[in-house]
């Protein structure tokens, strides 16, 4: 175990910061434009950090969820206009799990940054067991057609490849596929989420795909899903505790600045108390990414159980946090102007993304192999 | 970054493991889990066979009998040590003194001290609160004046854990008072049974022998018992505190009251999902004690180390009320201590000694001072 950077790491990190120091005084009270964000995506690429989960035979880093991690936790510190990192990441792993020419030709589009994925998962608001999906694909000549409709697709207004989490029809196993979102029978509704994250509802009527398209399936497609949605999981809240980490710096500035009876705001002991409780609320999330990325290199029940626990630990912490950070500014905290609240509408999003609360402490608590024998027993 | 255990980690643990199920004797394993506060005649047996494997002080130095360990396999222990139930050996020799004295001391008190110290032939308290100085430590008031060859130490001391069980305590005095106060201490090495000296225990809350005060009227020492150099305490302290900076989580304790929990019969899903948030919790502080253990020096690791106290003193709290939810009316009868270890005395004595966890080793308020201070 080694918990200081290795090279390749402190690369990244300096990497990433002067790609966001570039950015500074970017405009943050409207969604990015389109243009705004293919250059983005653009300079990613360009940077390297499109490809460093894809394998090093197609051009890219063949990345560990510790390499990725680091680039999650300081792409998050900023907020607003910066891709979802866990979605690149998740859609390498899933494109991973296909095989034949085509497959390796999109992560190859991956790593230049041509390939623009979005990953389309969830259906119901606060249903996020995709053991429930309602998504159906038949078997039709050549391929499969796909009917179903998907809610907050992150990307999914841009997006050139859909990656679409369905059932089989024939044997109800999960499977996923890639489609082309401009096929027949492809229906995007674009929006933006809460803190001006680029989305889309998607409806899938009849939409084909082809065979080899066909990137998890079998028995055990739901684990393979779940293994690459729990590595995501913890990469999402890597990019959370950067954000709440970049929050609480911002706080203590405007601590420094703000003047109140006679005196900056930081001089009162009430205030230095509370920022000191937030710094403790995330030093325990950013431990728990730890943990849980050191439970991706165990077996399933660890990592499973360690993924869930990371998502309610940092989420409430990311809540809790945020929340007091916006407090402290006063007025001006909640104002859109000011960088704070957007923090705040970051976490509130994030929460919701990849399942609540709710959801993965039911996962965590749900009796482990062993102990579900017992019970039954 | 690399964060999976490795090979070599997980044969320690192993290791660690069978040690643990071949020498701890349950009796004391289920005396430390079931009443708390041991006595030092409890863990002698205990305490000699760490120190002839050469596992009794992780934390000194290698080559005054600690164990070169890395930081990942210090961590694994303090989490093995508490799921075992192992008591806690020597708590202020082992975690205070020595390393003070490996550090500063002289070659005299290392050839005296230390080796004794490892195998429980002798058993320190720690002398440092004082009625007027709690949080604000820098206020002792208790006088060494140098008389010849000896210092004469009088004042009284408070909160003095394990007393009666020590044949010495580490004494902060005042011994200059023409500087600022956190630059006129220094530390003594004061033998319990020197003429003037008086120990008396305090009933506190959680009805277990485990506190004192600590009364010295004249107590003469000889000024070959003074640690390091005189008006240094200051210093001293604030080495302790970067070398001890993990003691206050409490990990292992907090990992055994985990484990317990869930052991016992399911409740209603309120609990139950209290229990979670509890666990979830204490997996984040354990990696939040080993990125301690593992950090440099610096202001950053401070805060994170004040984190760490204030995160596991309310964590220790909420284990104990959940213990107390289970248990139900089975927690209010009262036995005198240590007399009915089938009774559920220990674990509520245990759960009202947590309450003290805010108060010592620096008052969370402190803490969060200390954090803010690293912010700016």
């Amino acid at each position: 175990m080694e918990l200081t950077l290795n090279d390749d790491q402190v690369q990244f990190l300096d990497t990433i910061r002067r790609f966001l120091g570039n950015r500074a005084g970017v405009e943050m009270r409207h969604a990015p434009t389109l243009e705004r964000r293919r250059e983005t995506w653009a300079a990613l690429a360009e940077l390297g950090l499109q490809g460093v989960a894809v394998p090093v035979e197609l051009g890219g880093f063949s990345g560990t969820p510790e390499d990725i991690a680091v680039i999650a936790f300081e792409l998050g510190r900023e907020p607003v206009g910066t891709p979802r990192y866990e979605n690149i990441v998740l859609a390498a792993r899933l494109l991973g799990k296909g095989s034949g020419d085509a497959v390796a030709e999109m992560l190859g589009r991956l790593v230049t940054g041509d390939l623009r994925p979005a990953i389309a998962a969830y259906e119901r608001p606060t249903c996020f067991d995709l053991a429930k999906s309602t998504t159906r694909i038949s078997k039709a000549d050549g391929g499969y057609v796909v009917n179903g409709d998907k809610l907050a697709v992150v990307d999914g207004d841009d997006a050139n490849m859909l990656l679409v989490v369905g059932k089989m029809e024939e044997g109800g196993d999960l499977a996923v596929l890639a489609i082309n979102p401009a096929s027949v029978g492809v229906t995007i509704s674009p929006h933006h989420l809460a803190d001006f994250t680029p989305a889309a509802n998607i409806r899938f009527e009849n939409a084909f795909v082809s065979e080899a398209m066909l990137l998890v399936s079998g028995a055990d497609a739901s684990e393979q899903l779940q293994d690459c949605l729990d590595e995501a999981l913890v990469i999402l809240c890597a990019s959370t505790v950067g954000s709440l980490e970049r929050a609480i710096e911002r706080t203590r500035e405007y601590l420094a600045i703000r003047e109140q009876f006679g005196q900056p705001l930081g001089q009162f002991q009430a205030l230095q108390h509370e920022v000191a409780d937030l710094f403790i609320e995330t030093n325990d999330a950013r431990s728990m990414v730890y943990r849980a990325m050191s439970a991706l290199h165990e077996g399933r029940e660890e990592s499973r159980r360690a993924a869930a626990a990371c998502k309610v630990k940092v989420m409430t912490a990311a809540r809790a946090v945020t929340g007091q950070a916006l407090h402290l500014h006063g007025g001006i905290g909640f104002t859109a102007e000011y960088p704070i609240g957007h923090h705040f509408r970051r976490a509130f999003v994030d929460e919701k993304l990849l399942g609540d609360n709710e959801y993965h402490l039911e996962r965590f608590m749900a009796p482990s192999g062993d102990e579900a024998v017992e019970r039954a027993a | 970054m690399k964060l999976a255990y490795s090979d070599e980690d997980r044969a320690f643990q192993k290791e660690i493991r069978l040690f643990f199920a071949q020498e701890l004797s349950p009796e004391i394993a289920t005396k430390e889990e079931r009443q708390g506060h041991l006595r030092r005649i409890d863990y002698a047996d205990w305490q000699r066979k760490l120190a002839e494997r050469g596992w009794a002080a992780p934390n000194w130095p290698k080559e005054y009998g600690g164990t070169g360990w890395s930081p990942v396999q210090r961590h694994i222990w303090e989490v093995e040590y508490g799921r075992a139930c192992a008591p806690e050996i020597s708590v202020i020799a082992i975690g205070l003194v020595g390393p003070v004295i490996c550090r500063f001391g002289s070659e005299d008190q290392k050839a005296r001290y230390l080796d004794p110290m490892l195998r429980g032939d002798i058993f320190f308290c720690q002398g440092f609160s004082e009625p007027q100085a709690g949080s604000d430590l820098a206020n002792v008031g208790t006088r060494a004046v140098r008389d010849g060859d000896d210092y004469v130490i009088s004042g009284q001391k408070i909160w003095t854990s394990h007393a009666p069980d020590a044949d010495y305590m580490v004494c902060l005095c005042r011994t200059n008072m023409d500087v600022k106060p956190q630059a006129g201490l220094s530390m003594l090495i004061v033998p319990m049974d020197a003429p003037g000296l008086t120990v008396r225990p305090i009933e506190t809350i959680d009805d277990a022998p485990s506190v004192s005060e600590v009364f010295l009227d004249e107590v003469r020492v000889p000024a070959s018992e003074l640690i390091g150099e005189e008006d240094k305490a200051w210093t001293y302290a604030k080495f302790l505190l970067n070398t001890e900076r993990t003691h206050n989580a409490y990990i292992g304790i907090l990992r055994r009251y985990v484990d317990r929990l869930k052991r016992a019969a399911d409740r209603t899903i309120g609990y139950r999902r209290k229990l979670a948030m509890l666990e979830i919790d204490v997996d984040a502080l354990e990696w939040s004690v080993l990125r301690v253990l593992d950090a440099a020096e610096g202001p950053g690791t401070a805060a994170s180390a004040s984190a760490l106290k204030v995160s596991a003193s309310e964590l220790l709290l909420r284990a104990g009320e959940l213990e107390m939810e289970q248990l139900g009316l089975a927690a209010l009868p009262v036995t005198p201590h240590g007399e009915n270890i089938a009774s559920y005395d220990g674990f509520r004595s245990q759960f009202m000694y947590w309450r003290a966890a805010s108060i010592f080793g620096g008052a969370n308020e402190i803490q969060r001072s200390i954090i803010w201070g690293s912010l700016s």
